[in-house]
């Protein structure tokens, strides 16, 4: 855990762009919040590996968001449902229901569409607020972080002692 | 664009996604065998085990072997087992997450094997049965299983059935005593209230006054005064006394009536208990009814059981209304929605199934077809047919029947079933204590024919039995109407059963007649009538000696009240006559 975190901030503070941090997070999102054994994984673990992103972020935030997808099943259902039963998408349902991929990757089920409309929903501005923060981050708070006598003293401490363990390892995946 | 794209990465794509296929392909076998065995236990209630399953790509099937399949009603016991099943699968169909078998082959399969060990599981069964189970057996009760209780042929002790039972002749007797004694204290107080002997010695002095008294006018007009109070002191007695008369001879009238039906009671009595405790021969005329009535309603109550075991897996009603249908699958993991297809077809479907079943009789073989919850859309009937030939302890089995769902508002069950020259052997007929009978041997012949079409239900069974060897181990002191029935019975070599159902499935009648009524009747019909006779006649003679006394004293209590009457009249009498005087002639009392 403490490496994962040490990983984390060692990321935050490299030079990797902002951009692979963020995409790595929100690609983690939908792999986290979705059934895992389908198809559409498939081609996000795909992309995870062909998009130059960051992959220590994207299995930090795939564990993080795999665990509050638990939690967020019942709001997941309801929107799958809506979704799946509105009238002016029946049409467009029926034909996928027909196509066997689509029926392999299990999209009719309440769970499985509502996460999946949830995540891509989320998708862009997770994106372009996680870019913000992490500039914002990078350019007046962690100036200000390296200053403060917190950092100071956890620069002495066994974290830090993690961190740089792992620093080696190279910011860009 | 570069600095975005790294193609290096479709290598570990590759290698994750073929350790997962290998991972599946090495792996498969065992989970397969683990989902069959999970979701069998969860559906039958009962362990599912199974040996062995062997899951094979290109083409898609499934052997399993050793599949035991416990019965939830005996935990050591295994409903079915089949030593060797092949499936093949649709494959395409497979993508579409519908599991589609186009043949299964059972091998060896046997039925109500033991086990070593036992099948029960924790959990109770899902779904809870008790209600309609309930629900059931009041149909049954209403059908008549519930009186197919043999009579006790035993001569009873009469003394000892009086002493527990509360005649109400008597009952009557004791109320009528009761009222006798309050009217008899009413009466001697009444009495005590009227004129008697002194008043009218009274009465006659005043008259004998006035007759020898003073002959001066005043003294006469005085007299004439008198005499008219006299008389009007009298007649005012005689009315009271009248009055008194009157009431008790209408209280009288009523005894009488009363005690009259008195003696009636005990005939009731009589009747009460012979009907209860006497053999009667119209009990006796479908004896078979009751003797092979509560056997019949077994295998109908077992045959009810296996539809309830059955029906879920032929029937899942379809949507109802307009718009995709939603199943629910387990808990937590959200809803399926369903959409219309272009070529609809069930979720689960068995085409067909080759089943050969081992008995200890020989083997059946039989081919079910269409197996589904969804007949539906399917659009076929679930059908079976089984056959079996030349077997051991039978000539021919076969049984023909249909489950038919396709149109769910108005389903059809259908079973067509034919034994031939099957052996018999110590088959017990009746279990009850008061009349065991066992076939030791017999040749029965079965035609039965079972639909249940909507609500409405009929069957018909048809079995003739041959070459039959009956016994009836009936206990030393029975009595000479069981012993006699035992005899009728041991003589028997051949008969026939026919039963008939016949009604809606909420309500209906169950019909059982045999030709054995007749041998029955003729054997022991004339014993029967004599010892209802017998019983009758000791319950008469008990019932009439415990009442006799009480009714004497009634009798003896009633005839008490005549004095009082004869006391009234006699006062009564004494005032007319004393009326009758000389004195009061030609005298007229104001009205």
């Amino acid at each position: 855990m403490i490496d994962m975190i040490a990983k984390l901030i060692k990321v935050l503070n490299s030079e990797t762009e902002p951009g692979q941090i963020s995409l790595a997070v929100c690609f983690a999102m939908i792999m986290g919040f979705t059934p895992l054994w389908s198809i559409h994984n498939a081609i996000v673990l795909l992309l995870v590996l062909i998009i130059r992103l960051n992959l220590s972020t994207f299995l930090l935030a795939w564990g993080v968001f795999s665990a509050i997808a638990y939690l967020l099943d019942p709001l997941f259902h309801r929107i799958g449902l809506s979704v799946l039963t509105a009238e002016s998408l029946n049409g467009t349902w029926t034909v996928l229901y027909n196509n066997i991929w689509f029926r392999l990757d299990g999209f009719n089920n309440s769970v499985a569409m509502g996460s999946l409309v949830f995540s891509l929903v989320l998708f862009i501005p997770v994106f372009l607020v996680l870019n913000m923060v992490i500039r914002r981050y990078r350019e007046h708070i962690l100036t200000w972080v390296k200053k403060t006598r917190i950092v100071q003293m956890l620069e002495t401490s066994k974290l830090y002692q993690a961190y740089q363990t792992v620093s080696g390892w190279g910011g860009r995946s | 664009m570069k600095k975005w794209i790294r193609w290096k990465g479709i290598i570990p794509f590759i290698c994750i996604t073929a350790l997962v296929l290998v991972f599946w392909v090495v792996f498969l076998d065992a989970i397969v065998e683990r989902i069959i065995e999970s979701f069998g236990t969860k559906a039958v209630g009962a362990k599912v085990e199974l040996s062995d399953a062997d899951v094979s790509l290109f083409p898609a099937g499934l052997s399993l072997s050793g599949l035991s399949v416990t019965n939830p009603e005996a935990p050591m016991t295994n409903a079915v087992e089949v030593a060797q099943m092949d499936l093949s699968i649709d494959t395409r169909a497979l993508l579409r997450r519908k599991v589609i078998i186009d043949e299964i082959s059972m091998d060896g399969v046997r039925l109500n094997t033991a086990r070593k060990s036992s099948g029960a599981i924790r959990k109770g069964r899902k779904k809870d049965t008790a209600g309609e189970t309930e629900r059931f057996k009041k149909v049954l009760e209403k059908a008549g299983c519930a009186e197919l209780t043999l009579p006790s042929f035993k001569t009873p002790d009469i003394s000892k059935l009086l002493a527990d039972e509360q005649l109400q002749s008597l009952q009557i007797i004791q109320n009528f005593q009761s009222r006798l004694d309050t009217e008899k204290q009413k009466l001697n107080k009444t009495l005590d209230t009227l004129p008697d002997e002194k008043t009218f010695a009274d009465y006659q002095a005043r008259i004998e006054k006035l007759q020898g008294g003073n002959t001066s006018i005043s003294s006469l007009l005085g007299g004439a005064t008198e005499v008219v109070a006299l008389k009007k002191d009298i007649q005012k007695d005689i009315d009271r006394l009248n009055t008194e008369v009157k009431s008790f001879n209408t209280t009288m009238k009523g005894f009488n009536t009363q005690f009259s039906q008195l003696s009636k009671a005990p005939r009731d009595d009589i009747q009460r208990l012979k009907d209860k405790y006497a053999l009667s021969p119209k009990g006796m005329a479908n004896l078979s009814q009751t003797l092979l009535g509560a056997r019949f309603c077994d295998w109908w109550e077992k045959g009810y059981h296996w539809y309830q075991r059955v029906k879920p897996y032929v029937n899942r009603p379809g949507k109802k209304g307009p718009g995709p249908e939603t199943v629910t699958p387990v808990r937590g993991k959200g809803v399926d929605v369903k959409f219309a297809e272009h070529n609809p077809q069930p979720d689960f479907l068995i085409r067909l199934t080759r089943v050969n079943v081992k008995l200890d009789l020989g083997d059946i073989t039989g081919i079910i077809e269409n197996i589904t919850a969804e007949q539906h859309i399917a659009g076929k009937p679930t059908t079976f047919r089984f056959l079996g030939q030349a077997m051991k302890g039978m000539k021919a089995f076969s049984a023909i029947g249909e489950m038919n769902h396709v149109n769910p508002g108005n389903p059809k069950y259908g079973i067509d079933m034919n034994l031939k020259a099957y052996e018999l052997a110590d088959f017990v007929i009746s279990k009850t204590k008061v009349l065991p009978v066992t076939i030791q041997k017999a040749l029965a012949d079965l035609d039965l024919e079972f639909s249940l079409a909507g609500s409405d239900l009929s069957a018909r069974m048809n079995t003739g039995f041959s070459a039959v060897k009956m016994i009836s181990d009936v206990e030393a002191d029975a009595g000479a109407v069981v012993d006699a029935i035992g005899a009728a019975l041991s003589g028997i070599d051949k008969f026939g059963l026919k039963a008939l159902v016949d009604g809606t499935i909420e309500d209906y009648t169950i019909d059982i007649r045999s030709d054995l009524d007749k041998v029955l009747s003729s054997a022991v019909g004339d014993l029967v009538q004599k010892e209802a006779g017998k019983i009758t006649a000791e319950i008469e003679k008990q019932v009439l000696a415990k009442v006799s006394g009480p009714m004497a004293e009634a009798n003896q209590n009633l005839g008490a009240l005549g004095p009082i009457g004869s006391e009234l009249t006699k006062r009564l009498t004494s005032g007319q006559t004393l009326l009758k005087k000389e004195l009061f002639k030609g005298i007229k009392l104001p009205l």
